[in-house]
């Protein structure tokens, strides 16, 4: 098996968007546990730490999806 | 072959749950093996009006500044990468997200129509409703931008709001591609946003201000502390801000073009999924698969409206940042 670009790129592509998901994970895991603990403490203010929570988990997400969209960009 | 799989991928998405056009593209899969052999053998494409409109001259135009030119020290030649675009072809390529885009021009249009006959005293449903969601986002932009500042851009977010919502849910009907799932719609939008932004710097701070703020404001008390402050910010502060000036719309546009796009390809990998459970049954070109995407719309949804939100969101913090910070309204 030949080892050109392309076939590196196939194999390394998945192990780099491997670590991007789990750096999102780690952040996206404490996000929802501080969102958790602050409605645990402040029951009534569900609503707007869901909202913080998901606009919040959008950021985190979006690192991810960057290393996601770079395999279109480079076939 | 990765072409063909990518296409038939992205061609399935959007038939919601009938999936009656993947039999097409499960009989494109099927051809597709047949173009390994090069005999491509797709169904025939039908012309359509958005090609009619492509007939323009200038549209057939290729233009072609944007020859990439690589030399090579080995050989000594130059290698040329001829990059041509002409809009006719990057219209009958997305020609779908170019109609769903007009489609979606056309329904903002239709409401606003509707919606400029508004009463004060006798308000209808329709325009109650409205004013609930516009009452939620004013409040939401006011919160943030301050009264006055908020009354002021509310047009500009509240509209883009509106149309990347509207945009990113129409991957949802049937027949239909998000305009949001091309990186050009996106770009597009980033592009608006970063420009107002800056000019609404420019104006309000003006020019020399702005370039203040950009070098990290240095101050000092002597002279050679002037100096010094000067220097580190013109040389260091200055083209890091400028970067991250840029890299802003880059991010923005990235982010909504990513996850549309994903999930535009989640719905579609699962409809294909669907499709060949059925061919289990014995059905090898199946006109209708399980709908084993119907759980995914509920994430599509979601995510629709939260990348719309969080566009909105990000563009308002930008114009806070740039804003007089002295005008600011707290919380």
């Amino acid at each position: 098996m030949a080892l050109d670009a392309q076939t590196a790129l196939s194999l390394v592509y998945p192990i780099g968007l491997g670590i991007a998901a789990f750096g999102s994970a780690v952040g996206l895991g404490r996000a929802v546990g501080a969102a958790m603990e602050a409605t645990g403490r402040q029951p009534e203010a569900s609503g707007k730490i869901l909202v913080s929570m998901i606009i919040g988990c959008a950021f985190i997400e979006a690192l991810t999806i960057y290393a996601l969209i770079s395999i279109f960009l480079a076939r | 072959m990765t072409e063909t799989t990518t296409s038939l991928v992205i061609g399935a998405e959007i038939d919601g749950a009938i999936g009656r056009k993947a039999a097409v593209v499960a009989s494109a899969e099927v051809a597709g093996h047949a173009a390994d052999k090069g005999h491509e053998s797709r169904p025939p494409e039908i012309p359509s009006a958005l090609d009619w409109l492509a007939t323009a001259r200038f549209a057939q135009r290729e233009y072609y500044p944007f020859d990439l030119t690589a030399f090579n020290p080995k050989t000594g030649r130059t290698v040329t990468i001829p990059v041509r675009f002409s809009i006719a072809d990057a219209i009958h390529t997305y020609q779908n997200q170019f109609f769903t885009l007009l489609l979606v021009a056309l329904t903002a249009a239709i409401l606003g129509r509707r919606l400029k006959r508004a009463s004060l005293r006798q308000p209808g449903r329709f325009q109650a409703l409205v004013e609930l969601f516009i009452e939620g986002f004013r409040n939401l932009v006011c919160g943030v931008l301050g009264e006055k500042n908020g009354r002021r851009y509310l047009p500009y977010l509240g509209s883009l709001f509106l149309f990347i919502l509207l945009s990113n849910l129409m991957g949802l009907v049937p027949f239909f591609r998000s305009p949001t799932s091309v990186y050009q719609t996106t770009f597009a939008l980033g592009v608006c946003t970063f420009l107002y932004v800056q000019f609404t710097a420019l104006r309000r701070q003006g020019p020399l201000r702005y370039i203040y703020h950009m070098a990290g404001e240095p101050r000092g008390e002597g002279v050679f502390m002037k100096i010094f402050m000067w220097g580190i910010g013109v040389f260091l502060l200055l083209p890091l801000h400028v970067l991250g000036e840029l890299i802003k719309p880059i991010s923005l546009s990235l982010r909504l073009f990513g996850n549309i796009l994903g999930e535009d390809i989640l719905l579609g990998v699962f409809a294909m999924l669907g499709l060949s459970l059925v061919g289990l049954f014995g059905l090898k070109e199946p006109l209708v698969g399980f709908p084993l995407q119907v759980p995914f719309f509920f994430l599509a949804l979601l995510t629709s409206v939260v990348q719309a939100l969080v566009f909105a969101l990000l563009s308002m913090v930008y114009f806070l940042m740039v804003l007089p910070h002295d005008e600011e309204a707290y919380r």
